[in-house]
């Protein structure tokens, strides 16, 4: 058994470490079937899969969201922020909420997504997304016509 | 292909895709430098399965990848079936009004018959001769007996599939006026379990089903519009005091008791009143205040009327929404006849529509299968 307040350090594909408490950091599956596994005493975990520059930003939400006496508006506010990032930073730390299996953090991510297609005209999408449109007019016009309840 | 340009498509509002004004055009400069990130089909597929159904059609318009992911995510429920019972020899016709398709099977199961009423793709039939009542479910063909009961032409429903322990059949008799008989009974029971009840209210049951089960309750409509509650917990009988849906003036012609549906879904009670001579008119039970509220639109509802059971759905593709459709078949099986509330009109047009020159026992709309196997 590990002791409490112990830390743990996690250490990116780009050789970037990251000390983190390990009542923060066996919050998650992974890493806690890591500390299992590996000897206790090194502390090094590595993360093959994940850069610095997108572990400081997971390390960051982690830190957050297990202070304590943290209140759910601030919380809120501090995700708001969080979120300000381009489409594929959000990706990057996606994939990296996958690979650590941290199912809070890929929900937001998702959602954060999701914000930013939903309600929004087509032609605002693909300028967001930078998506170009591959569509024949007639192939379009097919679309729209199959479901034309959906678009009036 | 490659060169041309296809990007002036404009937002939902756009009607054909070669109107796209110059404003758009303006943009597709700082558009060619957006960022290179594409969203990855398992992120789109994630968003996507939050979106409802119209929030994804809308998606999928925005590109083929965005079609190919919307179309793996989308959910949307299916139409009825409309079934055509034989006036001789055992082959029962199968109507899908999505593709306009008809199926046929034989089933000399029913041979001598009569239907009485469908629901979670089960049906109930009765036959006359032996007063035998049974659910049958016509895909899979098994078949669940209840005790035997004269029914005569009185209205019968059931609750929910037979195979469910929620399961409870209900038929309601005037006796009088002011007494109605009302029996029930669950599969598996040796007996109907029949009772009277006094009504404060004069309850004159209507001819065919006008009679859903909603909420844990059945509710049917009397001949004049009453709403007469079954609840069958309490075993209490109540008609209700909420003023009939207003039938307009000119309904009042030939058989204008029978063109009359009633239908439920999600806890909502529709009733449809039809007319040769004049557009439908729909309405809902608004059970707060206790009156009927007429609809202008049904918005993603389609309802599908038939004399002996009707149906409701949401979120059909295609043009199905907003519309009623109803229990006749057209220019030789191809098309349901139809009313759109959006057009206010029905399909086809110049059409005699007096249902009371119609066989109510002929055809009745039941869920459809799960797939084609019944049929091949």
């Amino acid at each position: 058994m590990m002791s409490l307040g112990k830390l743990i350090t996690l250490k990116t594909n780009d050789n970037e470490e990251f000390k983190l408490d390990k009542t923060v950091a066996v919050k998650l599956e992974i890493i806690k079937n890591i500390v299992q596994d590996v000897d206790c005493t090194s502390n090094v975990i590595p993360l093959p899969n994940i850069d610095g520059k997108t572990m400081t930003k997971v390390v960051k939400y982690w830190k957050k969201h297990s202070e304590e006496g943290v209140t759910e508006v601030q919380l809120k506010n501090f995700d708001q922020d969080f979120l300000k990032m381009s489409h594929s930073e959000l990706h990057d730390v996606h994939l990296a909420a996958k690979y650590l299996d941290d199912n809070q953090l890929k929900e937001v991510i998702i959602q954060e997504f999701l914000d930013r297609i939903k309600g929004k005209p087509i032609e605002e999408i693909r300028e967001v997304f930078g998506i170009v449109n591959d569509y024949t007019p007639e192939e379009e016009e097919e679309v729209r016509r199959e479901n034309a309840w959906a678009f009036e | 292909m490659a060169g041309r340009k296809r990007r002036k498509m404009k937002s939902l509002a756009a009607t054909a895709p070669n109107n796209g004004a110059a404003s758009s055009e303006e943009r597709e400069e700082s558009d060619e430098q957006n960022s290179l990130f594409r969203v990855p089909v398992d992120i789109l597929e994630q968003i996507l399965c939050r979106l409802n159904l119209k929030e994804n059609i809308l998606a999928s318009a925005v590109c083929k990848q965005w079609l190919a992911a919307a179309i793996s995510v989308r959910v949307a429920n299916k139409p009825p079936w409309l079934m055509f019972f034989p006036k001789f020899g055992d082959l029962v016709e199968f109507y899908d009004p999505s593709v306009r398709q008809t199926y046929s099977v034989e089933l000399p199961e029913l041979r001598g018959s009569r239907l009485c009423y469908a629901k979670d793709g089960w049906l109930l039939l009765y036959k006359p001769r032996s007063l035998r009542v049974f659910f049958f479910n016509p895909y899979t063909k098994d078949v669940i007996n209840l005790p035997g009961l004269e029914l005569t032409y009185q209205i019968v429903a059931f609750s929910a599939a037979p195979t469910s322990p929620d399961c409870i059949v209900f038929t309601v008799k005037h006796v009088s006026p002011t007494l109605v008989a009302i029996s029930t009974c669950k599969p598996g029971a040796t007996e109907w379990t029949t009772a009277n009840y006094q009504n404060r209210l004069p309850f004159v049951s209507s001819i065919w089903n006008k009679l859903v089960f909603c909420n844990g309750l059945f509710y049917c409509l009397s001949l004049t519009g009453w709403l007469g509650v079954y609840d069958p917990e309490e075993h209490t009988w109540l008609v209700r005091v909420v003023p009939p849906p207003r039938c307009p003036e000119n309904f009042f012609v030939k058989n204008w008791w029978k063109g009359k549906f009633m239908a439920e879904h999600n806890g909502d009670i529709y009733v449809i009143y039809t007319c040769s001579t004049a557009n439908p008119v729909v309405y809902k039970l608004d059970q707060i205040n206790k009156i009927w509220v007429e609809m202008q639109t049904l918005g993603g509802l389609t309802l599908f009327a038939s004399f002996l059971s009707s149906q409701a759905r949401t979120d059909i593709l295609g043009v199905m929404r907003n519309s009623i459709y109803f229990s006749k078949v057209r220019f030789y099986g191809r098309r349901c006849i139809s009313y759109s509330l959006d057009k206010n009109r029905y399909y086809p047009r110049k059409q005699c529509y007096d249902w009371g020159e119609q066989d109510p026992f002929e055809s009745i709309w039941i869920d459809a299968p799960p797939d084609l196997s019944a049929f091949a």
